[in-house]
């Protein structure tokens, strides 16, 4: 029997449910339901969710919940996403959920919301893998504007602004207020808030354009009669008949309901990033997080390789972090594949969580980044800035033990005294100190960062920790900082280091 | 009438008068006549009730605007009581025929002035044993309310002498007993009706007092309810309460006997407050609805039709429907072809422990449905069961609120549409759990799941499981829960969010076919054409050289044949032996004909007040076969009516000796699958 899925969305303007049957590598939908219920606009005026709203949820989800017993839903997973993160009273109405439909709902977090939608493309987009050789993804929703760029099969941008259709409303009412043509006004605010990625993204071989999020449904119906794909031209076209003159549109636009602002605020940002590129067509895609969600519970099930690549855009917009922050790539990326063999050979002995392979090899990659302002005493800026990033796919929590174990790896003997590892949960302590230890053994292993050692094998052997090595050229910087460091793996595991050249 | 639109009461009277005519053709047994009379008189209390009503309530409002045909509704009421009191004349002019026919057969409808001394003592020993027990004579004076008078009652009001005050007294004929008492004389059968033996033991009613004069009345009271939905959070006690009202709801029409005394009638028409124009004076027999049930006495069978009994054709009859239905789109016919199919469906899927959820809409179920006991059965064995219950099935209302709370209480998930819309499609959605799939089955129908009326009216179904049909079907249900804003289906169109369009969309390509000189032409068989945009349309496709042929049973306000605007169109009627209930839509194309069923007509409330689905048949040897079924109710010339551009309807004289009977061909035509269905029929037209 194939396994049935479900997943379901809180967002701000709607809640979703979509329920699949996975098998034979195929994915049959079976349900796609969506049903707007206004939680957004509750939560970014008052900052809480009234009772009666909250009643509502529960009357939706207390449908879905009898709609997944229609086919009798083997796993589900229930998210929500920003105007639940902002509700002042959401652990409460989480618990009211539960209690009422036995929905357990998890608030996702913006990046981590991001990373699943964006595994969606996997099985939405037919060329996903031409998407992803050189494209722009720009996606609006209630409370932020996300830019994204897929350039030769990696994720190379992922900015998040704030700049939400909630916001540019509020500001297209009020110059339309005070200026009639209010429209490239608007626009111009738009290009003051986001030019600052215009260089990353123009002379890029961007062969795609694709415009997603929550706006795009009825972007594609109500401009562009239902089409998937539109030319630069009529978008163009469409610009300049909404920019001269728009009464007619406006009508007909209100007339069934629509929110003319939320719909304008989808042109224009879309216009300005257009204008960076030279695609000749925009792809109104419809990715979305019901989607990443089913792709996530079929990969757990399934053990599947076939959103591999997606898991790997964490590391890849690691990487391009760190050339931004002019870090030594080829140290960072020596430290991150040596690290992992190590890891790897330790795994199969000690117990590790489920992210700890992932927060490994972005400390790797990153824990150098704060030497681009300030290259004394850089510890403390690589840990500040590591822990403000927002990497698609990384919760805030888990950057913060990114930039702990960075923390731990530039400065292994002065690490405990630092204040910034006081704000660590005790529990989490040890994990850190793990995930420290091999890369600072691995770390110490390039300290010259001219990567003159090639890691053959590594391997627990009699209790020690075997590394058999092969070096290129004098190794005795190496030799000495490796002799200086093992002695915080072997304090975290009890484990010996025994280097070996061959 | 406007050269655009004829007035769509007065269609409607005029496809009641097709009706009555039916009572005419000496080809039909004697019974079946009477029984047309009885459909009649059945319609037409229906049509005082809803549409009488709401114009006369437009009067009372004030409303003075011309309606499309042209006419303000006082108009319109005056056109209806002049056309109603011709039809009345008519009636009893046909009823008169068949009755005496009927005597001439030996069946008799006496009155009580016999005067054999057998024949009164049957009579006072009847009236003393089974109507004195039931009967509740009700005094009228200045002490106490004038007493309750129910819609459609026979009453009879007696002048009764108090002192030397005349009163009047009234007394309900009792609905509980048959209308038509049968008594023997001289070894015949005689019936005399109830009413006529009241009367002549009036007397013994009021004892000591002089009963001057009676006579009989009936009255019909406004039924068109009104609801304030919107504000509405228990549509269920809602509607209660309204079908309640309903019984207070203010008299439009007063039937009384012609020559009914005239101090009774005053007291009547003031006590009622009815207007002249109100009221109807019957010279013959008042209500004929008895005809409807009044079997053949022993021995006379011959009078009556014989009950026609729907087919079961070899495959229907097989195993597992759902195996049946894998192998491919099922499609019935009914009443030629059995509504256990539809039953079975249910019923088994309710028992098979595959099957993890049964949804359905229900908008008229018959009394003992076995559909009903299937749901039920069907909760009881842990499955989902989702029932959409339409609340507003008008005058089945109580009926559907009695066995929604059942349903409820059962477990079954009742739901009851959306706020301001009527549900009245008819779909059925069963999800089932199999080797490795879920596979969604899907009837859909343009008629209700009845299975009584199953047997009277032509509809169609479709059975299928194919993908597109179960995912638009999921869709629909969600929607129409109100718990899914998205109607975007692949094959099913969802009224009232994209009906219009679809249709509008469709007569659009056939016109510009026919611009480009490619094959364009429309059929459509409907119960009703009532809406200004469909018809303004059509009248577009006619002027672009569109071939139009209508089937309408109903009223059409369409006016066909008009030089420069519906020269192409042609607009038929078929009434007869089964109510025409199926809605067939088909577009040639360009010679890609393709044909949608639906449970929509061409009226307005369908269009933009009714949840309805439209549903295209993929299945090309069903799509012949209807295609077929279609042709044969064009070529129909014996039960088919055609309307003029005078708006007057007549049946065509016969132009060769071949009779096509559209309903006899399909109640007798032999085949035993849709090859030979096509294959049989083409030969038989």
């Amino acid at each position: 029997m194939n396994s049935i899925y479900s997943a379901i969305d809180l967002g701000s303007n709607s809640i979703k449910m979509k329920i699949v049957q996975y098998g034979d590598s195929k994915i049959r939908c079976l349900e796609n339901i969506s049903k707007e219920v206004d939680i957004g606009e509750a939560v970014f005026t008052k900052g809480y969710l009234e009772h009666h709203k909250v009643q509502e949820i529960i009357g939706i989800l207390q449908y879905f919940k009898q709609v997944m017993a229609t086919y009798e839903v083997d796993r589900y997973r229930a998210v929500a996403t920003s105007a639940m993160r902002f509700t002042e009273n959401s652990q409460s109405i989480l618990e009211l959920i539960h209690m009422k439909t036995g929905f357990k709902v998890e608030i996702l977090e913006d990046t981590v919301e991001k990373f699943i939608t964006y595994k969606s493309i996997r099985d939405k987009v037919p060329d996903y893998q031409e998407i992803r050789q050189g494209s722009l993804l720009v996606e609006l929703n209630t409370g932020s504007c996300d830019i994204s760029m897929y350039l030769k099969n990696k994720l190379v941008m992922n900015e998040e602004f704030i700049l939400g259709t909630k916001i540019l409303k509020n500001l297209m009412k009020q110059i339309e207020a005070v200026q009639v043509n209010y429209l490239p006004v608007v626009e111009e605010f738009i290009e003051a808030r986001t030019s600052h990625i215009f260089r990353l993204i123009r002379n890029k071989k961007i062969r795609h354009y694709l415009v997603v999020g929550g706006e795009v449904a009825q972007m594609k119906s109500m401009l562009f009669g239902g089409r998937a794909q539109i030319s630069r031209e009529d978008f163009e076209a469409l610009y300049q008949d909404i920019i001269t003159d728009h009464r007619e549109l406006r009508s007909r636009v209100e007339d069934l309901g629509v929110d003319w602002y939320e719909l304008m605020a989808t042109v224009l940002v879309n216009h300005t990033f257009l204008s960076l590129v030279k695609t000749q067509a925009l792809a109104l895609s419809d990715i979305n997080l019901r989607d990443g969600i089913i792709a996530e519970l079929i990969e757990k099930d399934y053990s599947l390789n076939r959103y591999r690549i997606f898991n790997e855009d964490m590391i890849f917009l690691a990487t391009s972090i760190a050339k931004r922050y002019k870090t030594n790539l080829p140290h960072a990326k020596w430290i991150r594949k040596n690290s992992l063999v190590i890891y790897r050979e330790m795994k199969r002995h000690y117990p590790f969580e489920e992210r700890d392979e992932v927060i490994l090899q972005l400390s790797a990659l990153l824990h150098e980044i704060g030497k681009f302002t300030r290259m004394k005493d850089y510890m403390n800026t690589s840990f500040s800035k590591v822990k403000n990033l927002s990497i698609l796919g990384m919760t805030e929590e888990e950057m913060r033990l990114v930039a702990s174990v960075c923390l731990v790896m530039i400065s292994p003997r002065d690490f405990k005294k630092n204040e910034n590892l006081l704000l660590v949960r005790e529990d989490q302590m040890n994990r850190i100190f793990k995930l420290g230890a091999i890369l600072t053994l691995a770390d110490s292993l390039d300290k010259s960062k001219r990567q003159k050692i090639t890691l053959l094998k590594v391997a627990l052997v009699e209790g020690d920790l075997k590394l058999e090595a092969r070096a290129r050229e004098d190794a005795t910087l190496e030799n000495w900082d490796y002799e200086q460091k093992r002695r915080f793996f072997i304090n975290t595991y009890g484990i010996h280091p025994r280097l070996e050249y061959r | 009438m406007t050269e655009q639109f004829f007035n769509r009461e007065l269609s409607w009277l005029s496809f009641n008068e097709r009706v009555l005519m039916e009572g005419r053709d000496r080809s039909l047994p004697l019974l079946e006549r009477l029984k047309f009379s009885g459909i009649f008189s059945n319609n037409l209390d229906e049509f005082f009730m809803v549409r009488v009503g709401s114009i006369k309530e437009q009067i009372r409002a004030g409303y003075s605007e011309k309606d499309s045909s042209g006419d303000h509704p006082e108009t319109v009421y005056q056109k209806i009581v002049d056309k109603v009191k011709a039809l009345i004349l008519l009636q009893e002019a046909i009823t008169g025929e068949c009755l005496m026919d009927l005597a001439d057969q030996g069946v008799e409808i006496c009155g009580c002035s016999e005067k054999s001394m057998d024949f009164q003592a049957q009579f006072h020993q009847f009236f003393n044993a089974q109507i004195y027990p039931v009967l509740t004579p009700m005094a009228v004076d200045f002490s106490r309310p004038f007493p309750h008078i129910s819609g459609k009652a026979l009453y009879i009001a007696a002048k009764i002498r108090v002192g030397d005050k005349p009163q009047l007294a009234i007394l309900q004929v009792p609905q509980i007993l048959s209308r038509m008492v049968p008594f023997k004389r001289e070894n015949k059968t005689c019936y005399v009706l109830l009413e006529n033996i009241i009367l002549s033991h009036l007397d013994q009613l009021f004892p000591g007092y002089g009963v001057e004069s009676a006579g009989i009345f009936r009255i019909t009271r406004n039924a068109d309810m009104e609801l304030i939905q919107d504000v509405a959070e228990d549509l269920l006690m809602v509607i209660e309460e309204a079908v309640k009202k309903r019984k207070w709801g203010e008299v439009i029409r007063l039937e009384v006997k012609a020559g009914m005394d005239p101090w009774i009638l005053e007291v009547l028409q003031s006590a009622l407050s009815v207007k002249d124009n109100e009221i109807y004076r019957i010279s013959g027999m008042m209500a004929l609805t008895h005809w409807l049930s009044f079997d053949p006495p022993i021995g006379k069978t011959a009078l009556a039709r014989p009950r026609y009994k729907p087919r079961k054709l070899p495959y229907m009859v097989k195993g597992n429907i759902f195996k049946l239905i894998k192998e491919g789109d099922i499609f019935v016919h009914h009443p030629y072809e059995s509504f256990d199919l539809v039953v079975d469906l249910v019923k088994k899927a309710s028992e098979d422990p595959k099957v993890l959820a049964i949804k359905q809409t229900l908008y008229r179920v018959s009394g003992d449905s076995p559909i009903i006991k299937a749901l039920e059965g069907a909760v009881e064995r842990g499955k989902q069961v989702t029932v959409l219950v339409e609340l507003m099935a008008r005058f089945d209302e109580e009926n559907n609120i009695s066995w929604a709370k059942r349903l409820e209480k059962k477990g079954v998930n009742v739901i009851y549409g959306l706020v301001g819309y009527k549900t009245h499609s008819k779909i059925t959605l069963i999800v089932r759990k199999e080797m490795k799939d879920i596979r969604r089955y899907v009837h859909l129908a343009t008629g209700n799941y009845n299975n009584s009326t199953a047997k009277l009216y032509t509809d169609m179904g479709y059975f299928t499981c194919k993908e597109h049909y179960g995912s638009d079907a999921s869709q629909f249900f969600n929607m129409i829960s109100g718990f899914s804003n998205e109607v975007k289906t692949h094959l099913l169109t969802v009224a009232p969010y994209h009906l219009r369009e679809k249709f509008y969309g469709l007569i659009q390509r056939e016109i510009d076919l026919a611009k480009a000189g490619k094959k364009a032409r429309i059929v459509a068989k409907m119960n009703a054409l009532v809406d200004d945009g469909m018809v303004e349309k059509l009248y577009e496709a006619s002027r672009a050289g569109v071939g139009i042929q209508l089937i309408i049973r109903g009223i059409c306000t369409l006016v066909p044949g008009v030089k420069g605007q519906s020269e192409h169109i042609e607009v038929k009627s078929i009434i007869g032996e089964f109510l025409e209930h199926s809605r067939i839509y088909y577009f040639e194309n360009g010679g890609r004909g393709e044909i949608y069923l639906s449970s929509a007509d061409w009226m307005t409330r369908n269009l933009n007040r009714r949840i309805e689905l439209l549903f295209p048949v993929e299945d090309r040897m069903v799509l012949k076969r209807i295609r077929l079924i279609l042709d044969l109710y064009l070529k129909d010339n014996v039960k088919s009516w055609t309307l003029g551009s005078d708006g007057t309807y007549r049946k065509l004289p016969l132009k060769d000796d071949k009779q096509v009977w559209a309903h006899e061909i399909l109640k007798n035509l032999d085949y035993r699958d849709n090859e030979s269905f096509i294959a049989n029929l083409k030969e038989r037209m």
